[in-house]
Order: structure tokens, then sequence, then C-alpha cells
């Protein structure tokens, strides 16, 4: 599903080079739930923006579906962010102005769709996420928890092969977090893979792996069995 | 395709949320807008008044036949009449003089021939350009003189009085027989110009049997160089045979002035304009940073998002584009007639000075 091959990655700040990942290889299997944990700066955004193709390795190589996502365009890049990956960001990152539907429905608004067949789909999902009441409703009028679940649905519409989830309740309190959790936790049980970055141990063990960085390079790979929280 | 999804959900959203901002963009660009296409405008019809205060100079003359500085014999105008292809020919005396009333006042003295001169000039003295209470006693009299009614009125000059002006030919007394009003040749020179007689002024200046200059127009259909041509083959040699001086030289150099002034202005509008539009998509690239971050993210293209944000500002250019030309045809219509009325005295009044130079004027 999701293969990287002697990852490298480094960037500059100032005058100083940051070895943010660090000949990281590692391969995730269809239908796994993998969390990604370590201290802050220990490069798990950066391994989930690669693999979501929102960035590129300084070297090595990343797959996704055997497709490189190393040296391609970045037009081509952009495709495969919208067509195979499903985004879930820790603020949400949803159009203020856009309703839930909308926003949901926004990856196949760029396909060119027109939203009158979006829409339908993107009801739908938010029925599955548990807001059906919230379909017209614009983010300012949800609460954080209704957020994040209109984006878990909007990660969805265009059947992705994976869905990435950076700190997804980064954001959220305890109750609500563990909402969003079991809602992974299900997606994850209907076949959706998924990879999901967090810096708390107790989320981490929603997955069905567990993969520690430490600055830069990868410290441990737990597979957890059909263990639950 | 998608442009126009995104359009329709995306931009369509802001403007009916943000409509303060819409309006601000909108009217940024409309004021743009409307202010080069006023200056334009103005610019435009300005220049027009210009020509046109030259043509009531000219004339429809298309060609002036001049001679030496004493003038040359009235028989050539029968000869230049006789020329095919000329509509008509009519003689002019023209002298500067000083007019002796309180202070000196310098005028230009034009000696026609009364009862042909309207058909190059736009004026009549049988109509109402002029008020001549007994036109045949003009014609009779040799000290008979037309003043502009602005002249007249400066000068408290009323009709029968007599006024006496120095010419080349010695200090002469007239009788002023009739007003002439703002139209036509009486518009330059804020008035400074009188009207005579041709005979009469032949007598008054020394100049028997003799005359300046002749104006002429053609036919249609002719041209300036087949009649410049074949007049010059009627005439012995040593006749100017141009076109008008205020025509071609005069109105080139007078005009482009004016119009490089012109010109700059409208650049300044211009330069407002585009400064606006570029101001108004600048402000909505930067508040919508994190939209085109959310965007990008999940999947729009480079091309998609320029194109958003290029399909929008092209819909409210247009829209704003089509309200400011509109707002600049209202703005030009209050401006433009002071400001062509302003420059034509001012044109006008040095025009003179220049279309005529000749060696008695101060």
């Amino acid at each position: 599903m999701i293969q990287l091959k002697n990852t490298c990655k480094r960037y500059r700040q100032g005058d100083r080079e940051i070895n943010a990942l660090r000949d990281v290889s590692l391969h995730i299997k269809r239908g796994e739930f993998l969390s990604i944990m370590g201290p802050s700066g220990s490069g798990k955004s950066t391994l989930l923006n690669l693999m979501g193709g929102l960035d590129q390795p300084t070297s090595g190589e990343v797959f996704i579906d055997n497709k490189p996502l190393h040296g391609i365009a970045d037009d081509e890049l952009t495709l495969i962010r919208r067509r195979h990956v499903g985004y879930i960001f820790q603020f949400f990152n949803l159009l203020p102005l856009l309703t839930a539907a909308e926003n949901v429905g926004l990856p196949l608004l760029l396909e060119g769709i027109p939203f009158a067949q979006v829409r339908p789909k993107a009801v739908a999902l938010l029925e599955k996420v548990g807001l059906s009441q919230r379909v017209e409703h614009r983010p300012e009028q949800l609460s954080g928890g209704e957020m994040q679940r209109v984006a878990v649905a909007r990660a969805l519409i265009t059947n992705p092969a994976v869905i990435l989830a950076d700190e997804p309740t980064g954001n959220l309190d305890s109750h609500t977090s563990e909402e969003i959790f079991l809602l992974l936790k299900g997606l994850n049980d209907q076949g959706q893979t998924i990879v999901m970055v967090t810096h708390d141990s107790k989320a981490a063990a929603y997955g069905s792996r567990i993969v520690t960085l430490r600055d830069g390079a990868l410290a441990e790979d737990i597979s957890l069995g059909e263990s639950d929280a | 395709m998608t442009i126009l999804n995104l359009l329709r959900h995306i931009s369509l959203k802001h403007a009916k949320l943000q409509k303060a901002q819409l309006i601000l963009a909108v009217s940024g660009i409309c004021l743009g807008v409307a202010a080069m296409v006023s200056i334009d405008l103005v610019n435009f019809s300005v220049l027009r008044s210009f020509e046109e205060s030259i043509n009531q100079v000219t004339g429809r003359a298309a060609l002036q036949i001049t001679g030496s500085d004493s003038g040359f014999p009235e028989e050539m105008l029968e000869r230049v009449q006789g020329v095919p292809g000329v509509e008509y020919a009519v003689p002019v005396i023209e002298t500067n003089a000083n007019f002796s009333g309180g202070k000196e006042r310098s005028l230009m003295i034009l000696g026609i021939d009364v009862l042909q001169d309207h058909k190059i000039r736009d004026y009549s003295i049988t109509d109402d350009s002029a008020e001549i209470p007994d036109p045949l006693l003009f014609l009779a009299k040799r000290d008979s003189i037309l003043l502009t009614r602005a002249m007249a009125e400066q000068e408290g000059i009323k009709l029968e009085d007599e006024i006496k002006v120095q010419t080349v030919a010695g200090i002469k007394t007239f009788k002023v027989r009739g007003l002439l009003n703002p139209e036509g040749p009486a518009r330059v020179a804020g008035g400074d110009i009188a009207i005579m007689d041709v005979y009469a002024a032949q007598m008054a200046f020394g100049k028997e049997s003799r005359i300046d200059r002749i104006d002429v127009s053609f036919l249609p259909g002719e041209t300036f160089d087949a009649m410049q041509a074949r007049i010059a083959k009627a005439l012995p040699e040593g006749y100017s045979i141009d076109t008008p001086a205020g025509r071609s030289k005069q109105v080139e150099v007078l005009l482009g002035r004016f119009r490089n002034s012109m010109d700059l202005i409208g650049c300044l509008a211009l330069f407002v304009g585009m400064y606006l539009i570029y101001n108004t998509v600048s402000i909505s690239v930067v508040q919508r940073r994190k939209e085109i971050g959310i965007l990008r993210a999940i999947g729009a293209s480079k091309g998609q998002v320029a194109g958003l944000f290029l399909a929008e500002t092209l819909v409210i250019s247009i829209i704003a584009s089509l309200l400011g030309v509109g707002l600049g045809l209202v703005f030009a219509k209050s401006a433009v007639g002071l400001v062509a009325q302003n420059v034509t005295d001012m044109y006008v009044k040095t025009s003179v000075a220049e279309i005529s130079p000749s060696p008695g004027r101060r």
C-alpha cells in the first residue's frame, strides 16, 4: 500500500541543516491502522507529509499503491493528493464560508463534477459520521468535534487508498477525541487503511500497529494485533 | 468547468458573505476606470474644441495663396476662381492695428468680401451672427467697420461710435456700423478682431487693387496636391500656395503640446486604476492565504487556484469597468464644458498671434 525506502528529508533553517528524517524504511499494508508516535520534532509530521504527497523526500523513495511520489511533477503530486489520499488535520482546515456538505464535496468539485452530483454523496458521508442534522451548517456553527467529523467525511469522499491524520484530536477535549478515535477505528474495521500521527500513547493504542520515531529515525515498530483500548 | 465549480461555490460565497469588501473592490476599480474614461473623453472633446476654433479662423479654406508682404494684384482672384476644381476663392486683406482707445490694445483687421466670405467662414453679416442695423450703409460707406461685441463692451463702444486705430498706413478713423456675435472668427483672440469690406480696407490701408491672401475651398473629390499644381500653373511665379497655416504646423505643434499633457494625466489615471486592481487582488490573496493552503492540501492544483483568482478578478473587473465607463461619462459631462471652454479661450489667444505674424505687430 504505502512503501518508504531509505527515505531522508533534510531542510535548512537559517544556517542550520536539519535532518528531519534519516533513512526511514517502512511498509504499510492494506487495512492497517498505523499510529506514528514520537516526541515533538522527531519527524512524525514530516513522515506523514511525505506519504501524502504534501512534501517530497530529499533522497529515497516513496510509493503509494506502487505509484512513486518521489521526483514527480507538482501537478501529478496534486492529483495523487486529491484522488488517493484523504487528509485530516489538527486544525480541521475547513473552508469557513462553505457549508458542511460543500466542504465535504470540495475534492470532487475540484474534479469538475457538478455539485448536484456531489451533494448526495457528501450528505451520505455526513450521515455516516453522525452529522445528518448539520448538512447546511458552516464551520463557525459547528463544535470542534463536529468540524473534525466534517473533515473525516471530506477525507472519505474520494474513496482514498489511505487516510492520513495529523494529530486529529490535538485541538479537541478528551471526550470528543475518543469519539473521533472510535470513528476512525470504525472506518478501519470496514477495511480503510489509516495512518495517524499522535504523541498520545492512549490514542496510539487505537491503531493496529505503532511506529515510534526518535530524531528522525525509526526507533520502534510494534504490531498490536486486534487489541482495543 | 472546474473553475466554474469553484467560482460558484467559493467565490459566490465570498461575494455573498463579504459584501462590504466586494463593494470596496468594485468601487475602487470603478473609480479608476471612471477617471481614465472621463479624462480621455475630456481630452478628446477639448481637442475637438481646439480644432473647431482653428477652423473658425481658416474656415473651410483648404488652401491659401499669399504673395509678398505688400500683397498682390486682385486680378489674381479671377484667375484662381477660373481654375477647375475650385469651389470658392475669396480675397482677404489682413492687417494688424493698435486700437487707440483708452489703453493700447492690438487687434487684427480683416478685410473680406462681405457677400462671399461666409461661403468659407462660418458666419454671415446677413443672419443672427452679427448685428448690423443698416447693411446697405455698411457696404456703401468706406469708413464702416464691424467690431466684436466682446471688445465693444470692454472698450465701452456703442454702434455709430467713431474709433481711431493706428495702422501701418497711419492713424485711421472708422465708424462702428455693426457688432459681431461671438461666432466664427469673432470668437478668436478674445474678440480682438475687426472686419471691414475688402474694398474699404484696400482704400484705408493703401492697398488699392491689391489683396493679401486668397482663401480657396475645393469641390468635393479634389486633392490638395492636384489643386496646388493647377493653381500654380494659373498664377505667375512667386506665389506661395499652401495649406492654411492653422491647419498644419500650427495645429500640430500646439495641439501636440496640449495632447501630451493630457496624455500624461490620462496615464496617471491609468496607473491609479491599475494600482487599484492590483491592490484588490493582492488583498484578497493575502486574506485568503489559508484558503489557498487548504485548497492545495486537499488536491487543488496551482493552476486551479490561480484560475480561481483570475476568474474572480476578471468577473469583478468586467462588472466594475462597465460601471466605471458609465460613471466616467457622467464625470466627463460635468467637466468637459468647463475645461474645453477654458482651453479654447486660452489657446485661441495664442493662435492668432501665431497665425498672422506680420511686421506691424508689437
